[in-house]
């Protein structure tokens, strides 16, 4: 099936000033002429899809993350960017975000990024307690959170976002609703905020591994993830996701495709690609990245072609992580399947459960749905 | 000739040298020699074992040229050391004139050496004590002696004294067997009449099986009738294993040794049983003889519902081999299609289940075990209930019986306390407690089957310190106050947890199932309520708090194959669960209410 609808851009930057306790991406410690180097072989990437099948689609949405993208100059970033435009594409309207720390964006650098055409800006802002972002390994502080922010205003960006994470070690439900609270009193247009999850290869995983950490329960899990649905809908924030809120509008296009079934490509190492209904994902070694584009190799490392109708459950199991939810119509085309039939058991499991309503071409989550996304994703896989 | 035969086995607790004195006999009289020793007899087991013979009897010839300058003909009979194969003992012990009881020096008497000496002397045996390990430091031989006395009535001045491992008083055990145990007596030209004693099956002879011939003799082409089952062969071939097996012409009076008669079923030669002429039977077949009637049962389920036809096969297989162990096909609403299982007692149960987990590579659930209680009817009907499920509305009960065992227990004194302590808990009651020496005891207790079928086994071990030994028999039924438990989750009964139990115990061990099953049953999307019961009237209550939330926070493009990889695993554990109405159980649950101990 050759789908010929609009597709995203992922661009992974495998850099950070330092690596986050609590994270296990590919990432590693950035230094000038190895982000040179990069950069040219990212370049070289770019130029080996421009000869795929993809090239034909039009670009919607470009997403700059990591990693800590800011690791990398603005000039360099917009580079990037312009390489992507001359291979692709670019629609007008595109949506182009950029991941960044705070602690690496200063006044210079955000104008020269939001003049070189990225419209949507990420801050991990991660709590608004210094002492819980500098037991979290963060490389900021709460100060150059508010100067970030003030500073992307000033550079003319409208639409920026906050990423927070609750149940970091030692953190009560009383410091949470404070994070939440500053983080609001900030008026950003987006939030997401995350449970912590210890992965494999984290620090924080480590320290747990050694029984140095001990985290909280579920119980305050679910308890904080409430109140924060709570504060930020009466603060006028819209849930459209399990974890992420905005101001109307201000919902993240580019994450959206990735629950609704629209295709994207990812260039960088590790960097996942869904294409023409094929999902891979790149070497993550830096090395091996480097290696194979530089023998004009296109460097995956994993692909598994279409199974029939795995990418349709993987559509309703990520699709109902969504508020909205999935449409039934556009999906029964899509895959030439009778969903309702097809999926009776399960949706009609889900409906009883009090999980998943089921409307006229509409199926979407409760609100306590939500919570149990998971189950609700185990239902259709 | 037959004067010159003795037929004998060996009596002997675990670890007191039986394998090795023996090993000793067969390379004093040459059958094999002290290089090849060891190594051939464990070869040709393996071998037997690898063809998925049980070893359960065994016999060896050999000649030994005695003092009196004669040479003599000894058939050592090897039997099974444990008390769930008394029966088996007993027979094989019938086909013997003679026993060496075989007593650790710095061991002394342990219980079940006492049961199968005791066996031994009912048959009608010579027994002849034979006192190992006597160069150990720690050796007590006059202390052993009085023991023997003691405990067995038994004369010990010409006891003979033994080193087996060093070689040391091997001659003296051999004159002692050739000049006390007496020869078989018989009807050299009578009907045929032959012991059977044990029997095994494999793919390329079918069953052969092991006999001693007690009048007249057996040869290839004599045409046989099983007095039991009635069931009528003619012979192919007979022989004795010296310890090679070696064909014979024929086996005569008095004579120990193989018989193959295209017998293609073991149960059509059960242990016990007597051979005699088709053309001219016997008068009348060896006393004794009985059918092996299974005191334990349980459900066997494959925990992979798709394995059913592999344990169905596995089960017919071990079958061949063991007629002692029945099955029949049994469904659960909880675990599915499985097998209801009896065993002889819980050692035969544990082999059996140890075999179909290693031999053929099957995962199984296996309920709690379960004794064959025996209910009388407000109608006066007799049920033999070995599946708690089946057992009457209590209100059409009108007589409620439970199999009773003596069992006894020797230990040292000094875990005297711990021991009668446990007893008491199992609802025994004292019949006896002797003191062999005054460091040693003997406690004889009766008590419920029931009560040792879960744990009582390492209980004993664990609160001697592994001193104490246990030997029991079963003595008949008495009526008990008993009552069905039935374990529920949210107010479905789980059929497979259910559990027979001492009205006084019910509240106790129901509490301790409804804790344990809390470990086990993870959170679900509500509320679990884990209840124990006895009819309608709940005894105990637990409850698994609902789930409050199942999602991944993060989400995005690299994290769906992961996540959906991670998520197919889950569901799959899920698979693999059992579902009781809407709660799913854990496999392990099961598993663990076998471990729930007081």
């Amino acid at each position: 099936m050759m789908r010929e609808d609009g597709i995203g851009l992922y661009i992974h930057i495998p850099f950070c000033a330092r690596v986050c306790h609590f994270c296990a991406f590919v990432t590693q410690g950035h230094r000038e002429d190895r982000a040179a180097a990069f950069v040219s072989d990212l370049f070289e990437e770019i130029r080996l899809l421009g000869h795929t099948s993809a090239q034909a689609r039009p670009v919607e949405t470009i997403y700059f993350g990591g990693g800590t993208p800011t690791t990398l100059s603005a000039e360099q970033l917009l580079g990037i960017l312009d390489g992507c435009r001359k291979t692709w594409k670019v629609v007008p309207d595109s949506e182009i975000s950029l991941e960044a720390n705070p602690a690496t964006v200063d006044s210079d650098s955000l104008a020269t990024l939001r003049l070189g055409g990225i419209n949507r800006i990420s801050f991990g802002a991660q709590s608004f307690d210094d002492a819980e972002l500098r037991a979290a390994g963060s490389p900021h502080t709460v100060a150059q959170i508010r100067l970030a922010m003030e500073q992307a205003r000033d550079a003319g960006f409208s639409n920026v976002n906050l990423d927070l994470i609750y149940g970091l070690p030692g953190q009560s439900v009383r410091r949470w609703s404070l994070n939440l609270e500053a983080a609001v009193n900030l008026a950003p247009d987006h939030l997401s905020f995350y449970g912590l999850s210890i992965e494999e290869g984290s620090k924080f995983w480590r320290d747990a591994d050694r029984g140095r950490l001990v985290l909280d329960v579920e119980e305050t899990f679910a308890d904080m993830y409430e109140i924060g649905r709570a504060m930020l809908g009466s603060a006028g924030y819209r849930q459209y996701e399990v974890s992420n809120f905005a101001r109307s509008g201000a919902a993240c296009r580019h994450n959206v495709g990735y629950w609704t079934d629209q295709e994207w490509l990812g260039v960088g190492p590790g960097a996942h690609s869904y294409i023409g209904g094929v999902r891979s994902s790149n070497i993550e070694s830096l090395e091996a990245y480097h290696r194979l584009v530089s023998q004009q190799t296109v460097p995956v490392a994993d692909r598994e072609p279409p199974i029939p109708n795995l990418r349709l459950r993987e559509a309703l199991a990520f699709g109902l992580r969504t508020v909205a939810g999935v449409r039934i119509g556009p999906l029964e085309r899509r895959y030439m399947v009778a969903l309702l039939e097809e999926f009776r058991a399960p949706i009609g499991r889900l409906v009883r459960a009090g999980l998943v309503i089921q409307e006229p071409d509409i199926l979407r989550p409760t609100s306590v749905g939500l919570r149990f996304a998971d189950e609700i994703a185990m239902a259709f896989l | 000739m037959q004067t010159r035969i003795r037929n004998f086995s060996i009596i002997a607790h675990i670890d007191h040298g039986k394998s090795t004195l023996a090993d000793r006999l067969l390379e004093y009289t040459g059958a094999i020699t002290l290089r090849e020793s060891r190594e051939q007899i464990l070869d040709a087991m393996d071998l037997e074992r690898e063809r998925g013979i049980t070893i359960k009897a065994h016999t060896v010839t050999v000649r030994y040229k005695a003092e009196d300058g004669e040479e003599y003909l000894l058939n050592l009979i090897d039997t099974p050391g444990h008390v769930d194969f008394t029966y088996e003992v007993s027979r094989s012990l019938a086909a013997c004139e003679g026993a060496l009881l075989l007593v650790d020096a710095s061991q002394g008497v342990e219980a079940q050496t006492i049961a199968n000496a005791n066996l031994a002397m009912d048959n009608g045996l010579t027994v002849i004590p034979v006192i190992n390990k006597v160069d150990l430091a720690s050796a007590d031989v006059e202390g052993t002696k009085k023991q023997i006395e003691d405990v067995l009535s038994l004369e010990t001045h010409d006891a003979v004294l033994t080193s087996a491992k060093a070689g040391r008083g091997t001659k003296e055990v051999l004159e002692a067997i050739v000049r006390r145990v007496p020869p078989p007596t018989g009807t050299p030209d009578g009907p045929l009449k032959a012991l059977v004693f044990d029997s095994w099956f494999d793919n390329y002879q079918g069953v052969t099986v092991l006999a001693r011939v007690g009048d007249g003799n057996i040869h290839p082409g004599l045409k046989v009738r099983m007095m039991g089952t009635d069931k009528v062969f003619e012979i192919q071939e007979v022989g004795i294993f010296n310890p090679k097996r070696v064909k014979q012409d024929r086996l005569s009076m008095g004579e120990v040794g193989y018989v193959v008669a295209g017998i293609r079923r073991v149960g059509d030669t059960r242990i016990g049983d007597t051979i005699t002429e088709a053309e001219r039977p016997a008068a009348a077949a060896y006393p004794g003889y009985k059918e092996a009637k299974p005191m334990v049962f349980c459900g066997l389920y494959s925990t992979d519902t798709e394995q059913f036809e592999d344990l169905r096969d596995a089960l017919e297989k071990l079958r061949l081999n063991d007629s002692s162990f029945v099955y029949e096909p049994e469904t659960s609403l909880a675990l599915g299609f499985g097998f209801r299982c009896g065993f002889l007692g819980l050692l035969h149960m544990e082999i059996i289940q140890e075999r179909l987990e290693r031999e053929f590579a099957l995962e199984l659930i296996s309920t709690t075990p379960t004794v064959v209680y025996r209910v009388t009817t407000t109608k006066q009907d007799v049920l033999l209930i070995d599946n708690p499920n089946e057992l009457p509305e209590p209100n059409f009960i009108e007589r409620f019986e439970e199999p009773y065992i003596k069992a006894t227990i020797i230990t040292p004194e000094a875990y005297v306390g711990n021991l009668l302590a446990l007893c008491q808990e199992r609802r025994g009651t004292q019949k006896g407690l002797t003191y062999l020496n005054p460091t040693r005891v003997m406690l004889v207790y009766e008590m419920p089957l029931s009560e040792i079928v879960l744990d009582f086994y390492d209980r004993l071990k664990s609160k001697s310190q592994g001193y104490a030994s246990l030997d029991y028999e079963i003595i008949g039924y008495q009526p008990a106050e008993l009552v069905r438990v039935d374990i529920l989750l949210n107010g479905e009964s789980v059929d497979a947890m259910s559990f027979i139990v001492h009205r006084d115990k019910a509240a106790l061990r129901g509490r301790q199932v409804a804790e344990k099953m809390k470990e086990f049953i993870p959170r679900q999307m509500f509320e679990v309520a884990i209840q124990a019961a006895i009819g309608n009237k709940i005894i105990a209550r637990e409850t698994v708090g609902a789930m409050k939330k199942n999602v991944t926070a993060k989400c995005y493009g690299g994290d769906i194959s992961r996540k959906r990889k991670l998520w197919e695993k889950q569901k799959e554990g899920k698979k693999r669960m059992k579902q009781v109405g809407r709660v799913e159980v854990p496999q392990e649950a099961f598993l663990a209410l076998l471990k729930v101990t007081d």
